[in-house]
């Protein structure tokens, strides 16, 4: 770790940060405006629909007060000047602010997301190696079928027969809500986890199949290095930047992913609360959560992006010498072929 | 990687043009998983063609209330639903419906994203940064909640499921037919056409594009599988198609309701989908491998 935090010291790393840092402002202006008149322009919102309660007058205040009398940039302008101050709207049914509602349900997700995520590290990596160091066998031949049949599991189903199994059959864990403490977070994590276990445990074995490969590993091998130091030291930490590129992919994928696992748990996170807000028609609260949902998988992204220059010296130096962005996405791509 | 496929068929074409079709069927049929999950396939697009030929009608449809929610037996082998359908006949018969709802879906993304990844790659330059930068903001929202965004736009039909499945998938196929574009694009074979004075059109999509196939392919039945999941996934969420329709999302969405107590109802029809995704999957996979023996392991 002190490793980690001298290269992060380091001036030309802090260029890199920020440089990395002001390319979410592009990122963030045009998610949101995407998303601002995709779902602004949703058939019916609820302005329209609850009209009845409403006298004509009322309903032109109300049409007034969010801008519905004007053209959909004027609102979109009027939603940014919010935005930028940490105002994302009220929402209809709630009638709260959107972050706040939004703020009150992220630590359930992000709960289920890093759970999901840890289990599936935790056991997809150790797998994806033994798969690779016994390459042809029947571990490796095993533990890909298993992986490919977790790829291929529609996610909900899964969570329906855990639930149906340890919960009504076997009565270990609840089947829905967050009230059990960790107990209620153990079915949801696997559910979610397992598709990303999967893509882990294939990602993991590949790459160390093109690392074991290598020269140097026999030479490490031929100069008395031990097994394990070779495979950790040598092996593992040359086949870990692919690794790291999906884990990132992964963890904006689980925050996508919890939306139909929050749902087929009764979970209280920012997923059931889209969902619930997509069937109430409350606009708002879509557009809200769905923006901070972006930014939060743009800013996972730059995390990681930080994260290759710490594991592999060579992108470092890329970064030091300034070179842009893009030279550097296509020699990760090649990773694995050239370490 | 693409490297490797562009040459073989540039030497391909001075001998036999088929040549090289020939020795990726050679490759694959060598894959056993690959060979299995072709031929689900066969039988399932089999069923999907002829359903209306062989499953009657009163099988799938009629509500018989004497029979509800019977357990799987040897008259009922997945069961009976709440009206008392053969659940058996109903899995079978959703799969026409959501076998289309996966193509339809993939060929919207890959219609979009093909030309677009394609033009993007070849003329590079501004044009390429600003589609890409697009890309990036695009898929900076996950998938699921891009499809759910705009079914919520364009309003809860079968088609706009397809279209929302289709249209959150695009990035993707920019991203890989650029990626292959550019391995391609300055290949001295593409420059011998430009020294003919053929438009960059006719180029992009006689001679570049054609040498860029295989990894779209692979893509394509990779997307297939996924779009399959996302767009149950929908219906499970109430977004997309909605019971009783025949479709497998459709059957485990109305399924849920009697979880407890019936859960075979959701079982069959969830297996359905499992064992069509695995499928694709595994075609998938042994397409990557043998369209490209380099990569394989």
């Amino acid at each position: 770790m002190q490793f980690a935090s001298s290269i992060i010291r380091n001036d030309n790393m802090h260029k890199y940060i920020l440089r990395r840092v002001l390319l979410l402002i592009p990122i963030i202006l045009g998610v949101s405006l995407l998303v601002f008149v995709m779902t602004d322009s949703a058939e019916g919102n609820v302005l329209q629909l609850i009209g009845d309660d409403y006298t004509p007058q009322q309903m032109a205040e109300l049409m007034h007060e969010y801008g519905y009398d004007r053209s959909v940039l004027y609102r979109y302008g009027n939603y940014m000047k919010g935005l930028v101050r940490g105002n994302l709207g009220k929402s209809f049914i709630y009638k709260r602010p959107v972050l706040e509602l939004y703020l009150q349900r992220l630590p359930a997700t992000l709960k289920l997301a890093g759970a999901s995520i840890l289990v599936a590290i935790v056991l997809s990596i150790p797998l994806g190696i033994k798969a690779a160091r016994s390459h042809g066998t029947l571990i490796d031949n095993g533990s890909m079928v298993l992986a490919l049949l977790g790829l291929s599991m529609p996610n909900y189903w899964l969570g329906l027969m855990l639930a149906v199994l340890f919960s009504q059959k076997l009565h270990w864990f609840p089947s829905g809500g967050n009230l059990a403490g960790w107990k209620s977070l153990v079915l949801p994590a696997i559910t979610l986890g397992t598709g990303l276990m999967a893509t882990m445990t294939r990602t993991t074995r590949s790459s160390m199949l093109d690392v074991i490969r290598q020269d140097y590993l026999r030479t490490a091998r031929a100069k008395g290095v031990p097994e394990k130091v070779v495979i950790r030291k040598h092996g593992l930490r040359n086949a870990l930047i692919p690794i790291i590129t999906i884990i990132g992919t992964e963890l904006g994928k689980a925050l996508g992913g919890a939306v139909v696992t929050e749902n087929v748990f009764s979970y209280p996170g920012v997923g059931r609360l889209i969902i619930e807000a997509v069937n109430q028609r409350d606009t708002i609260t879509v557009t809200g959560c769905l923006i901070m949902t972006a930014v939060l998988v743009a800013v996972i992204q730059l995390f990681v992006d930080i994260l290759y220059a710490v594991v592999d010296p060579r992108l470092r130096a890329q970064y030091t010498t300034g070179r842009r962005k893009r030279g550097k996405k296509q020699q990760i791509t090649t990773q694995g072929a050239v370490v | 990687m693409t490297k490797t496929v562009g040459a073989s068929i540039d030497t391909g074409t001075f001998t036999k043009k088929k040549s090289q079709w020939v020795e990726v069927w050679g490759r694959f049929k060598k894959n056993k998983g690959a060979m299995i999950g072709l031929f689900v396939l066969i039988i399932l697009i089999g069923i999907a063609l002829t359903e209306g030929l062989w499953i009657p009608e009163e099988k799938v449809s009629t509500i018989v209330v004497a029979d509800r929610l019977q357990h799987p037996s040897r008259a009922h082998w997945f069961g009976t639903d709440e009206m008392g359908r053969d659940i058996f006949w109903r899995t079978l018969y959703a799969t026409r419906f959501s076998l289309t709802i996966g193509f339809v879906a993939v060929v919207v993304s890959a219609v979009i994203g093909i030309p677009i990844g394609a033009v993007a790659g070849y003329v590079g330059g501004k044009v390429e940064s600003i589609v890409m930068r697009l890309t990036d903001i695009f898929s900076a929202i996950p998938t699921i909640l891009m499809a759910i965004a705009i079914v919520s736009l364009l309003g809860r039909t079968t088609f706009n499921l397809m279209l929302a499945v289709g249209i959150s998938s695009v990035p993707l196929f920019i991203r890989v037919t650029r990626a292959s574009v550019l391995t391609v694009k300055n290949e001295e074979y593409i420059e011998a056409v430009k020294a003919l004075g053929k438009s960059d059109l006719y180029i992009v999509f006689r001679h570049v594009l054609p040498n860029c196939l295989s990894p779209i392919i692979v893509q394509v039945t990779l997307r297939i599988a996924s779009a399959i999941i996302s767009s149950s996934s929908l219906s499970f969420l109430g977004l997309g198609i909605k019971p009783p329709t025949p479709e497998w999302g459709a059957l485990l969405t109305a399924g849920k309701e009697y979880i407890m107590g019936y859960s075979y109802m959701c079982l069959y029809p969830g297996l359905a989908i499992m064992i069509t995704v695995l499928a694709f999957n595994l075609v998938g996979d042994g397409l990557r491998d043998s369209l490209d023996p380099k990569l394989k392991h």
